[in-house]
């Protein structure tokens, strides 16, 4: 019997959620680092579609968890941690999320075992299973060890991970496990959505910034826009002074800064107190009517273009669009 | 209410520097976590609602004296190092065990810690205290009401602007998220700060003995930084200005791209952008 | 016969003379001496004070009337009326003193006036009585009739009656010698040529029976008497008391009370700022008594002329109002009880904390004050009081915390200071000509550090060896402790000062005039002594010595420029002609601001302004903006970072559909380098 890497994959109404198949990929990079089984860990109802995309990653065995969700951190926790107790796997590996990290913390707590987190890259040294980390704001990488017996359990740093499929399928042994419901220290009441509106500049991944070519009529427009892209709209200091947005919705050396995957800068200049705020961001789309604006020195994306004409274009095309918008 | 608020001393991350040839840390600036502020204003947020004490407490050298004082004088009750030297590589569960030796001791309604640190990062801290002392225990707190039926109700927050709301009871031990709160400012010399010059960081020497067990991780070694080759990419096909691109992380950076059409082209361009961007 | 000789229903004149004289006198001692322990309440007087010279400029301002001469402008030539008064009041007390008490009272009139003296100081009365009338009734006019902004809403009862009373008694004077003339009781002595207006004003009674006359005569004298005295006792009760406070306030204000803040000792105190009116000093409590409520600080406030609650003159009549409620309370208990303070919180309810927070600390209203006050002070007071409590306004705090963890007040870390400026760092053991101090602003804005790299190609130039202090340089704390954080503020300047005795130079460059004022005044403070100098003087001394080569044309520049005077520059420290004097080598037409030089109005970007996160009303700085563009400039010349981001800012809200450029003077200097 091989040992097994359990990677605990995530569902959300039935589908493989977030980066699930990315974790399915790092089982099966991290099985061929330390020549082990492949093993996924779902909790949940899974659809067939779930399992049929499971199948291009390799994976030895599927351990699924039945039970109408959410679950909570505790039980999942609590769940692994007896079939662990069962069945011995070598490695369990999470997504350094926020449920990931907590399920992972949860479990090294219950079993006494080590927890190397936010790893990048896992290692072999002298047969031994080392683990890389990134510290002190990427200025370094520590090598880890687990110095206890295992199961040895991670967290898998998320932009070290990558889908990478299977040349060809396999189907994994579904293996039906139980949950250990039953009185929880901690229950979960609810999973809920923070209004787009309440939403914190600095939590959304995409933010929309309007600036001084947007007019106050028009605001109505980027609302919409917004709301179909699921962004929240900040926005320059004249933007605040112009009334567009509340003052907590500043973007700038004196405002928020971001760190957000997208802004689309709308009718903003670039001048250096907004920029400051946007230096993080991952990717900056900028609509401005000047080529000169210095906003285009920011940008991935520039168009140079009319705001009152390309904004509604986008509207219409990501609402004719018929796909599903992250 | 009695609350325990945890400080952590960390190297500050931006300011410490790494020598790649002699692999050693340097310019170490020893400080507050970050997050440990808003943890320390969560104890005083509640002290103000419901009454009761804030306790701080830190396993840390004698640098640790600065920030339990800095807690003194921010307007906690007590500031309590921990120390004993064989704990100066000593891990997050070993350290969770000193806590809790110390927590037995102070006694308490509820510990706060941050969710995670900014150094180690392995949000360990809240569920081994909980799993030490089998209590509730919550982490990643954006939001946080406690009653006084000892009743808790915590809001975790998850990616994406999605929240899962928790409700727990007293005693338990809460991973508190950075942006709960404003942190408060206290000016030298102002009356708060006068108040706490009147008191003093106490120091507990840690009885290791009774520790059960080494460590469960080991730091072994720092060396240089080495982004991972994904898989995706043949290396062997890569120029070496590209090679170079991806030992620098830049590999697959498009460039940036100024557009100028219609609107249509425009807005598709912007569009594809995004469901790249978001991939 | 002088009419206290007379008898009145069976009383001697004498008797109802001296007793409403003396009456009158004693409620006026009785109150003043209230008054006095109410200002002893504060505590101490706050400083020393130099002799001679406090003294001679204490006599300037009040006899030669310089509190006056000092405000008058083209728009604004009330100050004129007061001086008449003024210098009428001066007249008619020696009158007063010589003729009425002396004379009359002790009934030796006739020996007194028989002499030259009283004839040519009638005719001083004579002149000056009627100008005193005309002072008064421009002085009802102007404040009843024409109500100017300045005197907005302050057209109540005791201001007219005070007006009433200047008004009446050189007029009753003058009937009273009108009527004396009538009778033929003319001043002895050389010259039979009569004071002119009384003579005028004595036909009025030809055609009047002799008796009518004497009674008129009697009447006048009486009714002049009683408004005299109602005037004494007046000065207790009103803002008359300036009479007495404003010379004494003259003579113990600083020469300059613009610059340095007192510092607080914090071993020796346990609280600072005021909580009380007793926390001031008795100094500040008699510039409450000094204020005659003229509103030329309301007038000069930015804050208050962009709608912002703050108006400096009720800040100290707030304090004035404050003392008198309080002050009967406080002194009803033993004197060696600690003083609490009844009522309202005087920093936050009698004073309201937008008011606190609104203060530039321009210092418009320091300037403006004719009675010296330092308005500004007592809002630092509050200040302090609001940071000792721990209230603070939300941008206001944030800026402190970030400051109190990196140095800086936009909370970026500290490692990160003056990056890219391509300054050398200062080491120890060097001998620099000067170490150039960035100031926060040029240390993290790209655009301002674009004027450090401009000084810097300036000293280049000259051939002067200069270094930076880097990420070792911290926040200079000007904006810290004008947020009333003393206890940062310390710790700042005290690791600053360290810093830079560790290092050997001659003198300390700035180009930033809140760095430049902090260093210079107040770091001496905690034992800092250094030389600083403005890069605006460094300039222009470099130009006028020849010692930078400029472009070979001779022809200068035709483009406009206006220059923006910063307010810690020009009114803190004088600095005004330097900049111009640059400007005027290389442009053909400078234009000024309205308000100039001393005068500057303030961009907006002072005391911790510049972090204030909710604005009230307009934006200052875009007021000062449309000052500039009526003047319509091509460029707009300032040598301040802060005023710098503020018309940055400004110009974005405003749009600049007109061009403006935004220069440093170091900017444009270099701009015509070799």
């Amino acid at each position: 019997m091989l040992p097994e890497v359990w990677s605990f994959l995530e569902i959300e109404n039935g589908d493989l959620h977030d980066n699930a198949c990315k974790m399915a990929a790092e089982a099966r990079r991290a099985a061929r680092i330390f020549n082990i089984a492949a093993c996924g860990v779902i909790f949940g109802p899974c659809s067939s579609g779930a399992l049929e995309e499971l199948k291009w990653y390799g994976l030895h065995k599927i351990y699924l968890f039945p039970g109408e969700p959410p679950f909570s951190p505790e039980i999942i926790a609590r769940s692994i941690h007896s079939a662990t107790e069962r069945l011995n796997p070598q490695f369990i590996l999470f997504e350094n999320n926020p449920s990931g990290s907590e399920v992972a913390a949860r479990v090294a707590a219950s079993l006494e075992r080590g927890l190397i987190s936010v790893c990048v890259e896992f290692e072999s040294e002298d047969g031994e299973p080392l683990a890389r980390k990134a510290v002190y704001e990427g200025k370094a990488h520590a090598v880890c060890s687990w110095a206890a017996p295992p199961p040895y359990l991670a967290t898998i740093d998320s932009s070290a991970l990558e889908d990478v499929k299977e040349k060809g399928r396999t189907e994994p042994e579904i293996v039906h496990e139980e949950v250990e419901s039953g009185e929880c220290l901690t229950g979960l009441l609810r999973k809920w959505e923070v209004g787009l509106s309440e939403l914190d500049l600095s939590e959304a991944r995409i933010v929309i910034g309007v600036g001084k070519g947007v007019g106050a009529e028009f605001m109505e427009a980027i609302d919409r826009l917004a709301r179909s892209i699921k962004g929240v709209i900040g926005g320059s200091r004249i933007a605040v002074y112009n009334g567009l947005i509340p003052l907590e919705r500043q973007v700038g050396t004196t405002g928020k800064w971001l760190n957000s995957d997208v802004y689309i800068a709308i009718g903003i200049s670039g001048a250096p107190q907004h920029v400051m705020g946007i230096k993080e961001v991952k990717n900056i789309i900028a609509i401005n009517l000047t080529k000169e604006a210095p906003i285009f020195r920011y940008a991935k994306l520039g168009i140079i273009g009319d705001l009152y004409e390309v904004v509604p274009e986008l509207i219409n095309l990501i609402e004719a669009s018929s796909e599903e918008k992250p | 209410m009695r609350t325990v608020v945890c400080l952590k001393l960390i190297a500050d991350p931006d300011i410490v520097e790494f020598d790649v040839t002699t692999e050693e840390l340097g310019n170490i600036h020893t400080v507050l976590d970050p997050v440990d502020q808003y943890v320390l204003e969560e104890g005083l947020v509640l002290r103000e609602k419901l009454g009761g004490e804030v306790i701080a407490v830190s396993v840390a050298p004698g640098a640790g004296d600065d920030i339990l004082r800095d807690a003194l004088l921010y307007g906690a009750d007590r500031a309590i190092r921990l120390w004993h030297d064989d704990l100066r590589c000593a891990d997050t569960w070993m350290v969770s065990q000193v806590i809790r030796e110390s927590l037995d001791n102070i006694g308490f309604d509820l510990v706060l810690c941050g969710a995670r640190s900014r150094d180690a990062g392995s949000a360990l801290m809240v569920p081994a205290l909980a799993h030490h002392l089998n209590i509730a225990s919550a982490t990643g707190i954006i939001d946080l009401e406690v009653g006084s039926d000892r009743k808790i109700i915590a809001h975790k927050k998850l990616t994406k602007g999605e929240r899962e709301t928790y409700s727990l009871e007293l005693p338990a031990v809460l991973g508190i998220e950075e942006g709960i709160n404003e942190p408060r400012y206290v000016a030298p010399f102002s009356r708060i700060y006068r108040e706490g010059l009147r008191k003093k960081v106490e120091f507990l020497e840690v009885d290791i003995t009774g520790l059960k067990g080494r460590q469960l991780v080991q730091n072994l070694r720092f060396t240089q930084f080495r982004p991972r080759v994904k898989v995706g990419i043949d290396i062997s096909a890569l120029s070496m200005q590209e090679k170079l691109k991806m030992m620098r992380g830049e590999l697959g950076r498009e460039k940036e791209e100024l557009f100028e059409g219609s609107p249509e082209e425009a807005a598709r361009k912007v569009l594809d952008k995004l469901r790249e961007a978001l991939k | 016969m002088s009419p206290v000789s007379l008898a009145y229903w069976g009383i001697p004149g004498y008797v109802i003379f001296w007793v409403l004289s003396v009456a009158a006198v004693s409620l006026f001692l009785w109150r003043a001496y209230r008054l006095w322990r109410y200002l002893r309440l504060g505590s101490g007087w706050g400083g020393s004070i130099r002799l001679p010279g406090r003294l001679l400029t204490a006599l300037f301002h009040v006899v030669a009337q310089w509190c006056q001469f000092k405000t008058l402008s083209r728009r604004d030539l009330s100050g004129l009326g007061h001086v008449l008064m003024a210098w009428g009041f001066f007249i008619f007390a020696i009158y007063y003193l010589l003729f009425i008490i002396i004379g009359a009272g002790f009934g030796i009139s006739e020996t007194i006036k028989n002499n030259s003296f009283f004839y040519y100081y009638s005719w001083v009365m004579d002149i000056a009585a009627p100008l005193v009338v005309l002072a008064a009734l421009w002085g009802i006019i102007r404040r009843y009739i024409v109500r100017p902004p300045r005197l907005k809403g302050e057209q109540n009862i005791e201001a007219l009656v005070i007006l009433i009373t200047v008004l009446i008694h050189p007029l009753t004077h003058l009937f009273k010698e009108a009527a004396n003339i009538a009778l033929g009781e003319l001043p002895a002595g050389l010259g039979s040529s009569l004071p002119v207006i009384s003579s005028a004003l004595s036909q009025l009674f030809t055609g009047s029976t002799l008796s009518s006359v004497q009674n008129a005569g009697t009447g006048f004298f009486w009714a002049h008497w009683v408004v005299v005295l109602f005037v004494l006792v007046y000065i207790a009760y009103s803002r008359y008391l300036h009479i007495i406070a404003a010379p004494f306030n003259v003579f113990l204000s600083p020469p300059r009370p613009l610059g340095a803040l007192k510092p607080v000792d914090f071993k020796a105190t346990e609280a600072f700022g005021a909580a009380s009116v007793t926390d001031f000093t008795r100094k500040q409590l008699l510039e409450s008594y000094s204020c005659v409520i003229c509103g030329r600080c309301q007038d000069a406030c930015p804050a208050y002329a962009t709608g912002k609650p703050l108006n400096p003159k009720k800040v100290v009549q707030d304090v004035k109002e404050h003392l008198l409620q309080v002050g009967p309370a406080l002194l009803a208990k033993k004197p060696e009880a600690p003083a609490t303070n009844p009522g309202r919180a005087l920093a936050g309810e009698v004073v309201s904390l937008d008011e606190i927070w609104a203060c530039t600390t321009c210092g418009a209203c320091v300037e403006s004050c004719p009675v010296c006050n330092d308005q500004v002070g007592m809002i630092m007071e509050l200040r302090r009081r609001l940071v000792y409590e721990g209230i603070y306004d939300k941008g206001h705090k944030k800026a402190l915390k970030r400051v109190a963890q990196d140095f800086n007040p936009w909370g970026i870390r500290w490692n990160n200071r003056a990056k890219n400026t391509g300054i050398e760092e200062a080491r120890a053991g060097e001998k620099y000509d000067c170490i150039y101090w960035l100031g926060c602003v040029a240390a993290f804005d790209e655009r301002v550090r674009e004027v450090a790299q401009a000084t810097s190609k300036i000293l280049r130039a000259a051939g002067l060896n200069f270094a930076m202090l880097g990420a070792k340089e911290k926040c200079c704390g000007d904006f810290v402790r004008r947020l009333g954080d003393e206890g940062l503020f310390q710790e700042l300047a005290l690791e600053n000062i360290r810093t830079l005795e560790e290092l050997d130079f001659d003198f300390i460059l700035t180009h930033c005039p809140h760095c430049f004022n902090t260093i210079k005044s107040e770091y001496p403070q905690f034992g800092g002594n250094f030389k600083v100098v403005h890069h605006t003087q460094l300039i222009l001394d470099l130009l006028n010595e020849g010692k930078i080569r400029l472009q070979e044309s001779s022809q200068k520049s035709g483009e406009k420029v206006i220059y923006h005077d910063p307010c810690y520059l020009a009114r803190y420290n004088d600095i005004s002609k330097e900049p111009r004097q640059i400007l005027g080598k290389f442009f053909d037409k400078t234009v000024e601001f309205p308000r100039n030089h001393n005068n500057s109005f303030c961009c907006g970007g002072g005391g911790g302004n510049a972090w204030k996160e909710q604005e009230i009303g307009d934006k200052i700085s875009v007021t000062r903006l449309e000052e500039a563009m009526k003047a319509d400039p091509q460029i707009l010349a300032t040598a301040c970072p802060f005023c710098f981001l503020m018309f940055q800012e400004a110009l974005q809200i405003k749009g600049n559909e007109d061009g403006i450029i935004l220069r440093d003077i170091a900017e444009i200097v270099e701009r015509f380098l070799c």
